[in-house]
């Protein structure tokens, strides 16, 4: 906060005392929001524990898949994997303090009861809770991506407004005083010159 | 045909292109030659398998004495059972069907046009155009359908269709009927067995069930009804309850989700099972030719499993497990 030129009047003060006040509230609801966020992320981080499982469904569907495919061949198992329904998904986003969220709602899963092969219907019941999770696991990541954005910008101006914006206006505030005091003392002084000269003027007449 | 060492030693090739090789010594040469043209893979290889299947079937209901290739060319529907339940499963997500995946589609039906079938617009289309020929009561099968969503509520109807109408008409003129029946009766008790066992597991209410299994031929009216009424949990231990005790190991495997059996392999097996034994005490009678029939079935199915095995890079276990010698 440059102090050239700055006018050093009292209702200067006054305002940049007044702008500080509410600048240290923005900095307060902001840290407060940065608070939230690093809440929000760190209880969401504990889903990405769930990446292992959906990654052991997958093997695991995949493997089911190797050997229906080996029992039923090629063209009975592509037939049997057509009459199972697509999975289906719908964006929902959600908002959490303030930051725009992303997030699906399954508007409808695969039934494996729907494979009319037995060995094709195990297939279904792995490959569907491994994508949904996968699909879950998307999600979850995009959230963290989001909210580990928006608390790397809350905390860049929690900074900045601390170590820049605040210190600036403490130094201009300082700085406002210190001349408005040197203007007081120096008036102090001009007005105990000009009395002394008056009574030495008065003493001199009588 | 291939002997039982050939398909181990064809379970142990390299890879596809192995497997290729050494069928190309036999009775797959000209078939593998034409189908598979430049292209090597195990779904080419698949077509190939299955047109052997189908040339050898149908070239034996031809040379076979009237009675016996009438039930023959019957007993081979089971072919375009397998090709209507794909159509089927087609039709029930609105989807194309793969003609190349039609090992009958270039065979003239009696009173059923395939292509047609397949080309039906809506799986309403397809229902009322089966219900018009021997698989009358698709239509009926098509409401229990609604209800559950499950396309094996139609392809049991149509397993049911072709045990009772098809074969079932067919047998009364075949020579040394009483053993083709016990052997006919077999298949359609264990593909009983399995499609109450597979549509109870689904969540398929009793009566449905009951309405989508065949005649049944060796087990007795109440066995079937206990059947259906079971838990599917407890279907195992009544089917060892019946003569086809064998056969409760088989589904109790398939239950289980940590063994490699699975319903269809159980029933294959079952069914060769009950064939080899037939072959061996009736050597000279139509049970043998019945028997070829189902080696050569056998035969192709495996031969689709090693080859798909070998493709996806299966272990020589896994492949042994899913094929039935």
């Amino acid at each position: 906060m440059s102090t050239e030129r700055m006018a050093a009047t009292k209702g200067t003060l006054q305002k940049a005392r007044e702008q500080l006040e509410f600048i240290e509230r923005g900095k307060d609801v902001l840290k407060m929001k940065r608070d939230q966020l690093a809440g929000e992320l760190n209880g969401l981080l504990a889903g990405l524990a769930k990446r292992k499982e959906v990654d052991r469904l997958f093997v695991e569907a995949l493997e089911a898949a190797r050997y229906a495919h080996t029992v039923l061949g090629s063209d009975a198992f592509d037939s049997a994997a057509r009459a199972v329904s697509m999975i289906e998904v719908r964006g929902v986003p959600k908002s959490t303090v303030g930051v725009a969220m992303p997030d699906v709602e399954f508007v409808r899963r695969p039934i494996p009861a729907e494979a009319p092969s037995a060995a094709v219907m195990k297939v279904v019941g792995k490959l569907s809770r491994a994508v949904q999770g996968e699909v879950e696991l998307g999600v979850l990541e995009a959230k963290l991506e989001r909210l580990a954005r928006e608390l790397m910008d809350t905390n860049r101006k929690v900074n900045a407004l601390e170590k820049v914006v605040i210190p600036g206006y403490k130094a201009m505030i300082r700085y406002i005083e210190d001349r408005l005091n040197e203007q007081a003392l120096q008036e102090f002084f001009v007005t105990r010159r000009m009395r002394d000269m008056t009574r030495e003027a008065r003493e001199r007449r009588t | 045909m291939l002997r039982e060492a050939g398909t181990r030693t064809l379970v142990k090739a390299r890879d596809v292109k192995a497997v290729s090789d050494s069928l190309m010594k036999g009775d797959y040469a000209p078939s593998i030659e034409k189908v598979v043209g430049g292209r090597l893979d195990a779904a080419t290889l698949t077509r190939a398998f299955y047109s052997v299947l189908i040339s050898r079937c149908y070239s034996l209901a031809k040379i076979a004495p009237e009675g016996a290739g009438r039930f023959l060319e019957a007993y081979f529907e089971r072919f375009l059972v397998e090709d209507l339940k794909k159509v089927l499963r087609a039709k029930c997500r609105a989807a194309a069907v793969d003609g190349g995946a039609l090992v009958t589609m270039s065979m003239a039906h009696k009173r059923l046009d395939l292509k047609a079938i397949a080309e039906a617009p809506t799986l309403q289309a397809c229902l009322d155009m089966l219900d018009r020929t021997r698989f009358k009561g698709m239509v009926r099968a098509g409401s229990i359908y609604q209800k559950y969503g499950i396309v094996s509520v139609l392809e049991a109807f149509l397993d049911k269709a072709y045990y009772d109408s098809q074969v079932g008409a067919a047998m009364e003129e075949v020579p040394d009927s009483d053993l083709i029946d016990e052997m006919v009766g077999a298949e359609a008790d264990l593909v009983n067995i399995s499609t109450i066992a597979d549509l109870r597991n689904r969540g398929v209410s009793t009566d449905a069930v009951l309405s989508l299994t065949s005649v049944p031929r060796r087990l007795t009216g109440g066995d079937v009804a206990r059947l259906a009424e079971a838990n599917p949990g407890s279907i195992p231990e009544l089917v060892q309850r019946t003569r086809y005790s064998g056969f409760a190991q088989k589904i109790q495997d398939a239950f289980d989700s940590g063994k490699d059996q699975t319903l269809e392999l159980a029933t294959r097996s079952a069914v060769l099972d009950q064939t080899k034994s037939m072959m061996v005490r009736h050597a000279d009678t139509m049970a043998y030719v019945m028997g070829y029939v189902r080696e050569a079935e056998a035969e192709a199915n495996n031969l689709v499993s090693i080859a798909t095995g070998k493709e996806l890079g299966l272990s020589e276990s896994l492949i042994a497990a899913a094929i039935c010698m």
